[in-house]
């Protein structure tokens, strides 16, 4: 029996190795294994095989020796012109490519960019990595709360007793300002300032802002000086300032004190958590607020932050604090409240402890869920293209056919459609990077007021050529293969057996999309209807055509009330501490208690100060009792709500008369109301208190008559009039509790946006894909018409390509919609509940989206006169 | 410009090619080298030094005719160039011009 040699061994050699060489080698092996055979049959097959492996070499590959066409210049040219051509002869195919595959990474870079600024909070000091913040966590029986601010005298004590731990700061504030500039100016310039800062010489040292002018000596040194930012120097003293100049002679005065300017420092960076466009020292602050300052017991937006020297031993230290803190703290506040030492760079991302003003929070899994969303639209708007060139293969099967015949290998038509692929991708690669500068601008505009300050910088160079590169080989590679691995014979056989598994992986992509368009829309429609919601629950309250001003001074209130009334717009006026539900974060919080029972047993309630006015005005509904009758200097009754009656076990009528006491205070309860939302509709209704106290009446409510428009310019003249230290502001009531949902309201814009630009590319897709359909069919179309089908059977025989496939989508997408939005919605005390006409809405819009783009293409090929469509060839 | 210097197995295979003149291929070379060096030679390492010298111009390669035992595949000859030779005279007259220059010592033998 004769030997053979391993066959799969042979076809390896044959595959691997260079033509102008097989001959030799191959013939060389051949008669070295039948020699060696005659002896040792099996010896002779493994020392074959080992032959085989040994001439797998560079030298001998078949690809080493095309190498050279990989960089040839004229081949190249050639290809660039074909694919030009190609571009050319089909604008739109070419065109609905590029708009897609720009969209999605446009979409892509934009998210990415957001998700990289959000993430690089706070990463800007040197030596981020040692500071941390105190933050405060304060034990009651039903729930923890979390504050970001600590007790002012903390600092200092630290300083003090942990010298060796690292440097500490303090900082008060921001707060807001009136800033006067006298100087040699006839009238002085006034600003207010939202965000003054006090910080001491520790956060000079820990957080060391960038010197433009004057030195951090003169800043520690000095107790009545104030530091301006580059920005804030502008708007005061114009674009072309002289800092010299300026240090040595503007005087800047807070209230009746002069400040000396002593320094203009760089602006922060605008993804810094601790915003400031002015600082004042810590010691000024001290001062004026000796109080806080030595009050162990009470936050008043003051934080401190230490940098350590070991940060290795930050663990030990925070316990160390919290053994340490019963020095000064009184013993129920030690029981309640831990120190905690939280690293700087969790500011932003740590949800629990809320915002500091003037910077937001953002959770990580927010930024993860913006990365997850730019991922999913480039991978939409790539499935689309590859879905587009694959779907215009089959006309181009007589082009790759010809070029087969003539010689063009597989590898060499691989080449060619890679560069055409590559070209369009290009061009939308450079299309999309002009487009998200513009998109950033965009997006910094309608997000001024979180201070977002959006841009491509050095470091985003590797996110765009990484997402560049990989949007190039994921549309390119798929496609080339499959458009050069078409055979000749095919063509002329007409067996498409490749092009069924083809159609099945298409089928595949479509599905894909159609899942994640599903996922987008119908999410954007469930929040759209929670967003809504918000906006037209029942507060308890009437909020339309209400508008606020601050009310700086008491004594002016009723000179300032009497004067608006006489305008013919205006219906009624109040006054208060603020509107029934909080806003912009201004909520002052108490605790209540029996008189008889102690500290321990106080429970957390919002107070309110308000005058008598204020039930009638904002329709607050009693279940019992009687609004206040007048404010007095020392508060003695109060109105509760539900919401604290229920915590007492009282009724509305038992509750008259009973004697309650507060941290600042004891007084009798003279009234009940309904339950109105104190909170935003995102939290439950808290208990709340209001006094008739005649502090903290800092705002002024004005109601509007009817559908008139304010008028803005007489209430502001009034106001001039009455105070006249001050800066005017007016708001909406409405505004600002729309406000209140800004980040929700942000999320909803992300999720229409996203949806509507998912749902275009794939129409875009669909677009196309019936474009190729309508050519490929035409003559089935044609045959059909004359044996009598009607425009709705043609039109059906297209859109049958899809739309079982929007079908499974939809079921596909259903229960990831559903967790994610059940998940949602969960943040909320008050939220929609889901219900399947959401889902079907959104598979309605789908499906007509998709059948009327189908049909903009299908109707022509259905309508078309069969006699020209068959006479063809 | 190629360089011309060739190393040890390729001085030993280009010797070979010129002794079996014309009838030198693969197989046979490698039969021989195995003789005369008495180890085993692998037969790509054959390949590639010839592949190398024909690029050189040192060896000149042309196809047989078939045969049986070969899978139909063709015998690839290989002949000495003129450079070829000049090489091997190179070489040849290198190592005997040093080797004269050995002193003459008894080792003992």
């Amino acid at each position: 029996m004769k030997r053979k040699p391993s066959k799969s061994a042979i076809k390896f050699l044959r595959w691997f190795c260079r033509e102008d060489s097989i001959e030799e080698i191959e013939g060389d092996l051949l008669e070295i294994f039948s020699k060696d055979a005659m002896h040792h049959p099996r010896r002779a097959q493994r020392y074959f095989m080992y032959n085989v492996l040994k001439s797998f070499r560079w030298r001998n590959l078949k690809i080493a020796h095309r190498g050279i066409s990989i960089i040839s210049w004229d081949l190249f040219r050639h290809y660039l012109k074909l694919s030009l051509r190609s571009i050319r002869t089909n604008p739109t195919f070419s065109f609905l490519n590029i708009i897609s595959i720009t969209i999605g990474l446009t979409c892509c870079l934009a998210l990415l960019t957001f998700s990289r600024y959000e993430e690089n909070f706070d990463r800007h000091y040197s030596e981020f990595n040692q500071i941390y913040r105190i933050v405060q966590h304060t034990q009651y029986p039903e729930k923890t709360e979390f504050w970001n601010t600590t007790a002012y005298p903390l600092a200092a004590a630290l300083r003090n007793d942990f010298p060796e731990a690292g440097t500490v700061a303090q900082t008060a504030g921001p707060l807001s300002y009136t800033i006067n500039i006298a100087g040699n100016r006839k009238t002085p310039l006034r600003y207010r300032e939202d965000y003054v800062l006090f910080v001491d010489s520790g956060y000079i040292k820990i957080f060391q802002p960038q010197w433009l002018a004057g030195i951090p000596e003169d800043f520690n040194s000095n107790i009545n000086c104030i530091l301006l930012t580059e920005t804030t120097a502008r708007k005061y003293f114009g674009p072309d300032y002289n800092p010299e100049e300026l240090l040595q002679n503007e005087v800047i005065q807070i209230g009746e004190t002069p400040l000396e300017l002593v320094g203009i420092v760089a602006d922060p960076p605008a993804n810094s958590t601790i915003r400031y466009d002015v600082l004042i020292p810590y010691s000024f602050f001290r001062n004026k607020n000796e109080y806080w300052a030595e009050n162990w017991s009470g936050n008043y937006q003051g934080t401190t932050f230490i940098r350590l020297n070991e940060p290795k031993r930050a663990g030990q230290i925070n316990q160390a604090i919290n053994h340490w803190k019963k020095k000064y703290l009184k013993p129920e506040d030690d029981q309640r409240i831990e120190y905690v030492l939280q690293p700087l760079i969790e500011m932003h991302t740590d949800t629990r402890y809320g915002s500091s003003p003037g910077s937001y929070v953002i959770s990580k899994k927010m930024i993860r869920l913006g990365r997850l969303i730019a991922i999913f639209i480039l991978l939409v708007a790539i499935l689309n293209f590859i879905n587009l060139v694959s779907a215009r293969s089959g006309i181009r099967l007589k082009e790759i056919s010809l070029r087969k015949i003539v010689g063009g290998s597989r590898w060499k038509l691989f080449q060619q459609f890679f560069l055409e692929n590559t070209l369009l991708v290009c061009i939308a690669v450079g299309l999309s990077l002009l487009a998200v500068q513009y998109v950033l601008v965009k997006i910094n505009e309608s997000l001024s007021m979180i201070n977002l300050d959006l841009k491509i910088k050095q470091d985003d160079i590797w996110t765009i050529i990484i997402v560049g590169l990989s949007a190039i080989l994921l549309t390119t590679i798929y496609p080339a293969s499959i458009l050069s691995s078409f055979k000749p014979v095919q063509l002329l056989t007409k067996q498409f057996g490749s092009r069924i598994k083809q159609s099945f992986s298409r089928k595949g992509f479509i599905l894909f999309q159609f899942i994640l368009i599903h996922g987008f829309v119908a999410s954007a429609i469930i929040i759209y209807q929670q967003m809504n919601f918000f906006k037209n629950s029942e507060v308890g309250f009437s909020s339309d055509q209400i508008v606020i001003t601050p009310a700086p001074d008491f004594s002016k209130k009723d000179p300032y009330r009497n004067e608006l009334l006489k305008l013919a717009e205006v219906e009624k006026v109040a006054y208060g501490s603020g509107p029934p539900m909080a806003i912009d974060g201004l909520s002052l919080g108490t605790t209540f208690r029996l008189p008889h029972q102690n500290e321990l047993e106080a429970r957390d309630t919002e107070l309110k100060i308000s005058g008598a006015e204020y039930f009638n005005f904002y329709d607050l509904k009693l279940l019992s009792g009687r609004p206040f009758k007048e404010n007095k200097d020392v508060f003695d009754e109060f109105i509760i709500n539900q919401e604290l009656l229920l915590a007492m076990g009282w009724t509305p009528g038992e509750a008259l008369g009973k004697k309650l006491k507060i941290n600042e205070g004891e007084g009798t309860i003279v009234g009940v109301t309904e339950n109105f939302h104190n909170n935003a509709l995102k939290s439950s209704v808290t208990p709340c208190v209001f006094t008739n106290w005649k502090y903290f009446h800092d705002q002024a409510f004005i109601k509007i008559k009817g559908n008139m428009p304010p008028p803005f310019s007489d209430i502001r003249n009034i106001w001039k009039e009455n105070f006249p230290q001050s800066v005017f502001q007016i708001k909406f009531l409405d505004d600002a509790i729309a406000r209140e949902y800004l980040f929700e309201n942000l999320i909803l814009k992300a999720f229409v946006i996203s949806s509507l630009l998912v749902v275009i590319v794939g129409c875009m897709g669909i677009f196309g894909l019936m474009t190729f359909l309508t050519l490929q069919k035409k003559k089935e179309v044609g045959i059909r018409k004359v044996l009598g089908a009607s425009i709705f059977q043609l039109l059906n025989l297209f859109n049958r390509e899809f739309l079982p496939l929007i079908l499974i989508a939809f079921i596909i997408s259903f229960p990831f919609v559903f967790v994610f939005t059940t998940k949602w919605l969960e943040n909320f005390t008050y939220h929609i509940t889901i219900s399947i006409w959401m889902f079907l809405l959104s598979a309605f819009i789908t499906v007509g989206i998709s059948i009327f783009t189908s049909t903009l293409r299908t109707y022509r090929a259905a309508t078309a006169s069969p006699v020209q469509t068959i006479r063809e060839d | 410009m190629k360089s011309t210097s060739i190393g040890e197995f390729e001085e030993l295979v280009l010797l070979t090619v010129a002794a079996q003149h014309d009838q030198a291929y693969g197989v046979s070379i490698k039969e021989s080298l195995e003789e005369i060096l008495d180890r085993k030679v692998n037969i790509s390492a054959i390949h590639v030094a010839l592949k190398r010298m024909e690029d050189k111009g040192l060896v000149k390669g042309r196809f047989g005719g078939i045969t049986s035992e070969r899978g139909g595949r063709r015998k690839k000859f290989y002949v000495i160039t003129i450079a070829g030779k000049k090489e091997v005279d190179r070489q040849y007259a290198i190592r005997t011009g040093i080797y004269h220059q050995i002193p003459k010592i008894s080792f003992g033998t």
